[in-house]
């Protein structure tokens, strides 16, 4: 993708999807200087932003902007594939999120504001940098995978916005079941701060902790292929904007 | 035109428009489905069964209407937000302001067809607990509690919510308006004060329908005490301020209008 071409793809999707997580972000800094006025620790609080709050607005962006494009019948008739042109919009939605998230979990950490569970024996420093990042990656990767696979299947902004916010809403509610039925451990997105897992932890949650990060990676990994290869037909697209 | 006809009118093409939307089902049919399957097969069914509070027959009616309260909502706020964001996108509003009929009512008729058309679904998945319940009981008169349950806890809440999703989506975008009322739900209604963070969810104003649960059927889980003067204010305070956000689209798109 050419720079020209990232330019203008950044100024068709507008604004909003590149204020939206700084706005996020600055919401939540608000709310956490007002509970350390109240001798409140807001670590916890800030944990949420990354892992839960912040994936869900990129995959809702990404749920929409794969789903309804003005431009769809011109699309079609251009010699570059239309999975292409998603893709890239996908990556820069995806990018900018990681960008934000890098930043403000970096600030949290310089202000010893960290939420991140740690084993007996630690890892070498870069190791427990990058596993700690798992945190917030691997359930934004899966929430655009899936949201992907959702806008495709589904053909419909709203409804494909509604699955994803259902499936987000259904991981907070039965957090405590996911949590104890093993072979949920590949979709339990928010374990870091919904079962309050920071500081150094036992070896053996540790370890449940991070098989299970690893393996929404993989679960998110395989959304997005499927997404990917549903990207091929777009035509489908076209009797969904009429559906609306 | 008469002013009534052009509300029936609108109700009546803007509940046929939103009936008749596939997805909409398919969603509605696939939560069905996961809360059958989540926390066990049938979990959310089985424990109108088994009863493991030892609750009284309109005690685990009220139960069944909060559970699905808790989350249903989210699904209606969001199905509904394209509305009237719809009207602008297919350019049918330039033509509305070329029709005789009052603003006010054109979007009276939006809300009303368009929530009607979304709580058919709601109400069909909300009847699979009542026919549960009624099916271990064989006391029809749950059928009675049902209708009771749901205007006391739900509809407040449905009204409200309805009243956002098709009101914000005039002054932001439908994905932002999205994102924000799946955050506002989780925040103000089902985040514990004792988090520390400053929430919604212990005051009236939670559409979730808490206070009304509490204050008129005595919820004996113990989730919330209130009494039912304060299910009485919250079902106003929702109701009022239902109202209000409505008069305030009315009179936020009478002004677009008027400086085109």
């Amino acid at each position: 993708m050419s720079f020209t071409q990232l330019r203008y793809e950044l100024q068709l999707m507008g604004k909003r999807v590149i204020l939206t997580p700084i706005l996020v972000m600055l919401a939540y800094a608000l709310i956490a200087t007002y509970m350390h006025y109240r001798n409140i620790d807001p670590a916890r609080f800030l944990a949420s932003s990354l892992e839960i709050i912040l994936p869900l607005a990129a995959a809702i962006i990404a749920t929409t902007i794969t789903s309804q494009d003005a431009a769809i019948e011109l699309q079609l008739t251009v010699p570059k594939k239309y999975h292409v042109t998603v893709s890239g919009r996908l990556i820069l939605i995806a990018l900018w999120t990681l960008c934000i998230a890098l930043i403000s979990g970096i600030t949290f950490s310089a202000l010893h504001l960290g939420f991140i569970p740690q084993q007996p024996q630690p890892f070498a420093a870069p190791v427990a940098f990058l596993a700690a990042q798992l945190a917030w990656f691997a359930p934004l990767l899966w929430l655009v995978g899936i949201g992907l696979c959702l806008a495709m299947l589904i053909r419909n902004r709203a409804a494909s916005t509604a699955a994803l916010c259902g499936v987000w809403l259904l991981e907070i509610i039965f957090k405590d079941y996911i949590a104890l039925t093993n072979w949920l451990h590949p979709v339990f997105l928010f374990p870091t701060t919904l079962l309050a897992l920071t500081g150094t932890i036992p070896q053996n949650q540790y370890d449940i902790w991070l098989s299970s990060r690893l393996e929404v990676l993989g679960t998110g990994l395989a959304f997005i292929c499927i997404g990917w290869l549903l990207l091929h037909s777009p035509e489908r697209l076209l009797k969904a904007s009429s559906e609306e | 035109m008469n002013s009534l006809s052009i509300f029936f009118g609108v109700t009546n093409y803007e509940f046929r428009m939103q009936i008749r939307r596939r997805a909409m089902w398919i969603i509605f049919f696939c939560l069905a489905l996961l809360s059958s399957i989540l926390g066990g097969p049938g979990s959310a069914y089985r424990q109108l069964i088994d009863n493991p509070f030892n609750l009284t027959p309109l005690q685990v009616v009220a139960y069944w209407t909060s559970t699905v309260n808790t989350f249903i909502p989210i699904i209606l706020g969001i199905m509904l937000a394209d509305r009237l964001a719809r009207d602008k996108r297919t350019k049918v509003d330039e033509l509305f302001m070329t029709t005789p009929g009052a603003l006010g009512w054109r979007i009276a008729g939006k809300y009303v067809g368009s929530l009607l058309a979304t709580i058919i679904p709601v109400l069909l998945f909300y009847s699979i607990g009542i026919g549960v319940i009624l099916f271990h009981t064989q006391n029809p008169i749950i059928l009675l509690y049902a209708l009771e349950t749901f205007a006391a806890i739900a509809l407040p809440g449905l009204l409200f919510v309805a009243a956002f999703s098709i009101a914000c989506p005039a002054i932001m975008w439908v994905p932002l308006y999205q994102f924000l009322f799946v955050g506002y739900w989780f925040w103000g209604n089902l985040l514990s004060p004792a988090q520390g963070i400053p929430t919604l969810s212990a005051t009236i104003l939670t559409p979730v329908g808490s206070y009304m649960d509490a204050g008129f059927f005595s919820d004996p889980i113990g989730r919330r005490h209130a009494t039912a003067l304060q299910g009485v204010e919250s079902i106003v305070l929702l109701l009022a301020i239902t109202i209000l956000v409505m008069f305030v689209l009315w009179t936020l798109l009478k002004w677009q209008q008027a400086r085109q």
